[in-house]
């Protein structure tokens, strides 16, 4: 059996204009980093939902990608943070949820739901109670960097914001999580 | 632990179901697209939020169509101050009885909640517990599409539990900001509320409401919403509805969610890398009540469906029905009541010694006798103990209210005056 065709992401994205299918392979490639991203913010549910929508948005708009502009990933993470700003309420509330959720105590009511119990737990309390305090902005700065293993260039790419930009926030962002989440201080 | 790596346990890896079935919608995209060569304005798609989606702010089902109507039979009497003896299940509940002539009919749907928990204040003049993490939401879907909808939110002032709660706050000098401890951390909430917000993010099409059915939790089979139109032909009989409520729990929702609590985290870790190794069960009562008073606040059920779905829920297992409850607004009602479970809470944490220990507590939702319409879902301590040791059997613990809701004709507006 031989080696597939060495073919970078950019390349894909191109060959799939006239291809359309090839477009799975920028799925294969990248649809679990998404994924995860997206539920970070959104929790599970609904990040299945946008994750998928973020690859058949890259998919429609295949045309457009530019390789001047940014690797394709920086592309995909940008349309997937676009897509979870739709969704404020709903990350909003996940972080509150994961927030007051905490072991034995009464769920936060009708929405509990194991999984999030799971992952308050996993990922403390506290830890969404600082995500609360941040603006989108900064969790976008903030989560992308957490989640993602782009630079801070391709961060700023994928947010069309400068670098600077993106330094100031996720050092605000990080002194934020860092205060909540020592020891010897509450938030 | 550096604060990026602990945000990565927010979230795993995809379980394979969920990048298969993402594949296959990029598929018959691309499939669709391969006789097309690709535009250069994508075409934009507009998704209305999954069913889940809006359980935070829930749409409420009141102004019911449906009539409760009490019989005798088991019902349990709730003893002052108590949280009910378990009674039967032999669906003695209710008689509901489904009024065609009440048929809800309006422009909009609206919804007006109240979310409060519960938390402990230890002075030296005396414990007494505080409604906190307080909120008001207000939202509006309306019947057609071009009807559009709104979402307001406010917080609340934070008060004492009870009267006697209140008693012992005003013992320890009425303080009007507290400090709690929620979780792991410690909070302080005040007695300020603030103006209603409208968010902009809940503006948007009507028409479309959270659905019903296990259809709603499937990524791609999914009937991620339903219309006023999906809800008329929903089943009436209340073992259909008990079908579609009370699915099998799969994958991570199969865990026992108090078992969860103490597993090692080396465990959950492997499990949320292979939920599938979980196997199915069926929903504990508790669940249950939850699932069934997510559907009766979110959706614009019709009356029939509607007295359905209570039946079924009085029909289960584990389910039992306590009269003479009020709800937090001091409203008289009827309580489907899911069995106890007990909690512990450990020192894990950081917890507080006095925040430390074991209880139990049950859910229950709150119907109005004389209009069906559900007032309440709430926890209420059945067990004191632990951080609860001071409290009586009966408190509540955490609420979610329906303060008012229903179809109207008046575009809604959130209402100017506090609920307490």
């Amino acid at each position: 059996m031989t080696a597939p065709p060495l073919v970078d992401d950019a390349a894909l994205v191109a060959a799939s204009r006239d291809d359309p299918e090839r477009f799975t392979g920028v799925y294969d490639r990248h649809f679990a980093a998404v994924r995860r991203y997206v539920a970070a913010r959104l929790g599970p549910e609904a990040a299945d939902d946008v994750a998928a929508e973020t690859f058949l948005a890259a998919f429609r708009r295949r045309a457009e990608f530019d390789p001047g502009r940014g690797v394709v990933r920086a592309w995909l993470f940008g349309i997937a943070t676009r897509l979870v700003g739709e969704h404020r309420r709903v990350e909003e509330r996940r972080y509150r949820t994961l927030a007051r959720l905490g072991p034995g105590r009464p769920e936060d009511g009708p929405e509990e739901r194991v999984a999030d119990a799971f992952d308050a737990r996993l990922a403390q309390p506290r830890l969404a109670a600082a995500l609360r305090t941040l603006s989108r902005k900064e969790r976008d700065v903030l989560l992308l960097a957490a989640f993602t293993d782009l630079a801070r260039d391709d961060i700023a790419a994928a947010l069309g914001i400068p670098v600077g930009t993106v330094d100031s926030r996720l050092n605000r962002a990080r002194g934020r999580l860092r205060a909540a989440l020592s020891p010897t201080k509450g938030t | 632990m550096d604060e990026l790596e602990a945000l990565t346990a927010l979230a795993a890896n995809p379980a394979p179901q969920t990048v298969a079935s993402g594949r296959a919608r990029l598929e018959a995209e691309a499939r669709r697209a391969a006789g097309a060569p690709a535009r250069l304005s994508g075409r934009r798609r507009f998704l209305p939020p999954r069913a889940t989606l809006f359980t935070g702010f829930g749409l409420t089902l009141a102004g019911a169509a449906a009539v409760a109507v009490l019989t005798s039979g088991t019902a349990t009497p709730r003893a002052p101050g108590g949280p009910g003896a378990p009674g039967g299940t032999d669906g003695s509940f209710l008689e509901v009885a489904a009024k065609a002539d009440l048929l809800p009919s309006g422009r909009y749907w609206y919804s007006d909640e109240i979310q409060g928990q519960s938390y402990m204040q230890r002075p030296k003049s005396g414990p007494y517990a505080i409604i906190g993490a307080h909120s008001e939401t207000y939202q509006y879907v309306g019947a057609q599409r071009k009807d559009g909808s709104g979402f307001w939110g406010r917080d609340l002032p934070s008060r004492p539990a009870s009267a006697g709660d209140a008693a012992a706050w005003r013992r320890a000098g009425s303080p009007s900001s507290f400090r709690v401890w929620s979780n792991d951390h410690h909070w302080t909430y005040t007695t300020k509320a603030t103006a209603w917000e409208d968010d902009p993010a809940g503006r948007g099409m009507g028409g479309r409401f959270p659905g019903l059915g296990p259809d709603r939790k499937s990524a791609t089979t999914g009937k991620k919403s339903m219309t006023v139109e999906g809800f008329a032909a929903l089943p009436t009989d209340p073992a259909a509805l008990a079908e579609l409520l009370f699915p099998k729990m799969t994958g991570f929702d199969a865990l026992d969610p108090l078992g969860a609590n103490r597993m090692p985290k080396e465990e959950m870790l492997r499990l949320k890398q292979n939920p599938g190794s979980i196997p199915p069960r069926d929903m504990t009562p508790r669940e249950k009540i939850s699932a069934g008073g997510t559907a009766l606040k979110d959706m614009p059920l019709p009356p029939k469906v509607r007295s359905g779905l209570m039946r079924a829920l009085a029909a289960q297992p584990g389910v039992h029905t306590v009269k003479n409850v009020r709800d937090p607004l001091g409203r008289e009602g009827v309580a489907l009541v899911a069995d106890p479970v007990t909690r512990t809470v450990t020192g894990e944490y950081g917890t507080p010694k006095v925040e430390q220990g074991t209880y139990s507590e049950q859910e229950e939702l709150v119907f109005d006798p004389k209009t069906g319409a559900l007032l309440s879902q709430q926890n209420v301590l059945a067990r004191p103990g632990g951080p609860y040791a001071a409290r009586k059997p009966g408190a509540v613990l955490s609420y979610w209210i329906v303060r008012s809701g229903g179809w109207t004709d008046a575009e809604p507006t959130p209402p100017a005056k506090l609920p307490f």
